[in-house]
């Protein structure tokens, strides 16, 4: 399911890259890091509070993931940027096997399935689901975002790449339908 | 039963209150959360509000938290009703909820409390609204410019400007006040889109506009030291509860400023009678909309209930002598334009009504453009103290 690096790739906007031991040292540092990040891309935007408010929502669940799953080793690396419309968050780390195989089962299941069927049957699967897996699923569910797997830079590392359209996001509910 | 930073049940209201950044490591951080749900979610009858009007975030074990206890009022308590109250300002809510409500039953609904929240919402929100205030706020700074300083506004202060509309106040403060910040918030979306096209035309970089409601500012407490609103209370029918908020948000020993009007009271010479009568009139349509134009002497009662001191009211009157005429003019036609087509039209008013409408007013046009006449606008600037 890992698919090769784009071969042109927008450089990123913003990018921040910490030491994963320390990353993981202080479970406070997801909303830190997914504040910081949002806010410092919306400086531009129209409506900073509500498009900052939507993409830390959005990172901060990326965040926890990997806080979670993760080989406690080397370090984190996250590369936010705009790509025509979408917002595009790269986070590259380092993985375990199992880890690697959780990250590709929840990529490859979510390209297979409609993610708000997948997100919903597993909410509703009361209390054998652990939480912490289910981020990954609710972001694609409730705000449309795609996940995909990339090789990272160097052997061992994944790049777990999310795109998402802020604006299809912040639209109303008259202007969807 | 242990207090928890985010989560408080007002039993009186049978309402959960979820407010703030709702981030819980795990499922166990939950534990206090949880007891104070279930006990809501046992204790309650026939109906159970769950505000999330101020969540700002929430991860998955808070929302797992939430969920947990939907399903079990799902399952174990068929005659209550839930009923989830969101805010179109925190865009990731509804969406979050909407998905999961669908999979419970009929029982369960989500609202946006701020689709339809006060009665002239829909004639202020609406884009014809927008060349009213772009006439009015050329005349009225012209004016207001010089009293500002007295209710304390001076260089480099954090500015708010709450229901800011196209943003005119905030950007002549930005122009001539040198801020540190100024930020506006409004719920007409129209209106918002104008300001930031402005500012960003104009190059004011220290302007943010946020779209929000003003009774439920998503600002942080004692922000700023000069927190303006202007001729909103006036709208808006509940203006206790938007003044609060400006109370909150205004540092201790910083101002809250506002301006109001007594609207019936415009007047001119010649044909008093005729604009008298249309004003009288045209305050009446917007009072069919729970909109207060009288609101301006009532603003000292109103701030010095809110806790404000040292409470400062004066005129601020425009007339045709302190106001270029063909300006003033512009203004009156703006009103009439509005009165006519969108007041008159939706009370059902007949064409004799509105014609003698449009006579008031094109007799007020006369009186601030003649070069023997006078007419003026009174509207009323207060400003009070939040004490520290
Ligand atoms: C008459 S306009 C005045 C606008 C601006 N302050 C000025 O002086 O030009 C009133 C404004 O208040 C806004 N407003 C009324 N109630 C509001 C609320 N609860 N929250 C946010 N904005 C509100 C309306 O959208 C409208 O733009």
């Amino acid at each position: 399911m890992i698919q090769k690096a784009d071969s042109v790739t927008t450089p990123p906007a913003i990018r921040v890259c910490c030491d994963m031991p320390g990353f993981i040292a202080d479970w406070r540092r997801c909303d830190h890091l997914s504040n910081f990040l949002a806010e410092a891309l919306n400086l531009i935007k129209a409506d900073p509070f509500a498009f900052a408010n939507m993409l830390s929502t959005v990172i901060n669940e990326v965040l926890e993931t990997i806080f979670y799953h993760n080989a406690g080793r080397g370090s984190l690396t996250l590369a936010l940027s705009e790509e025509d419309a979408v917002t595009v968050l790269r986070a590259e780390f380092a993985v375990d096997d199992s880890d690697r195989s959780l990250y590709e089962r929840i990529v490859t299941t979510l390209a297979a399935h409609d993610p708000v069927a997948l997100y919903e049957q597993l909410l509703f699967q009361v209390s054998s689901v652990d939480t912490r897996d289910i981020c990954l699923y609710e972001i694609a569910a409730d705000y449309g975002a795609r996940l995909t797997l990339e090789n990272g830079s160097q052997p061992g590392l994944i790049c777990l790449v999310v795109r998402i359209s802020l604006n299809n996001c912040l639209k109303t509910e008259a202007e969807n339908n | 039963m242990s207090a928890h930073p985010h989560i408080t049940f007002d039993e009186q209201r049978q309402e959960l209150i979820l407010a703030g950044t709702w981030l819980p490591r795990d499922s166990a951080a939950t534990f206090t959360a949880r007891n104070i749900m279930n006990s809501a979610a046992s204790s309650v009858r026939g109906m159970l509000y769950i505000n999330c009007k101020r969540l700002l975030r929430i991860n998955s074990p808070a929302f797992s938290a939430l969920l947990d206890m939907l399903c079990w009022i799902e399952e174990n308590r068929s005659d209550l009703h839930v009923k989830i109250i969101v805010s179109s300002a925190i865009p990731w809510a509804e969406k979050r909820f909407r998905v999961v409500i669908q999979m419970l039953g009929k029982n369960f609904s989500v609202e946006q409390y701020d689709k339809q929240f006060y009665p002239g919402q829909a004639a202020v929100e609406d884009a014809s609204f927008i060349p009213v205030l772009q006439t009015q706020a050329k005349i009225i700074w012209e004016q207001e410019r010089h009293i500002l300083p007295r209710h304390g506004l001076t260089p480099q202060m954090k500015v708010a400007d709450i229901c800011c509309g196209i943003g005119s106040f905030a950007m002549q403060v930005a122009r001539h006040f040198a801020p540190k910040t100024v930020v506006g918030v409004d719920h007409a979306q129209p209106a918002l889109a104008y300001a930031r096209h402005l500012a960003h035309e104009f190059c004011l970089s220290s302007l943010e506009f946020i779209y929000g409601d003003a009774t439920n500012l998503l600002l942080a407490d004692n922000r700023f030291d000069f927190v303006a609103c202007r001729l909103a209370l006036q709208i808006f029918d509940k203006p206790e509860n938007i003044l609060r908020e400006l109370v909150r948000i205004c540092r201790p020993g910083g101002r809250v400023y506002l301006i109001n009007e007594t609207y019936s009271r415009c007047f001119g010479y010649p044909s008093a009678e005729a604009i008298a009568w249309t004003y009288q009139e045209a305050s009446g349509l917007y009072g069919a909309l729970s909109m207060d134009l009288e609101f301006g002497p009532k603003m000292r009662c109103y701030m010095t209930e809110a806790g404000l001191k040292n409470i400062q009211v004066e005129p601020l009157m425009l007339t045709s002598c302190n106001t270029n005429g063909a300006d003033f003019a512009d203004v009156i036609r703006s009103w009439e334009a509005y009165a006519i087509n969108q007041l008159a039209k939706n009370a059902g008013k007949d064409e004799a009504y509105c014609q003698r409408l449009r006579e008031g007013f094109a007799a007020h046009v006369r009186s601030v453009t003649h070069e023997k006449g006078f007419g003026g606008w009174p509207i009323w600037a207060a400003s009070g103290c939040k004490p520290g």
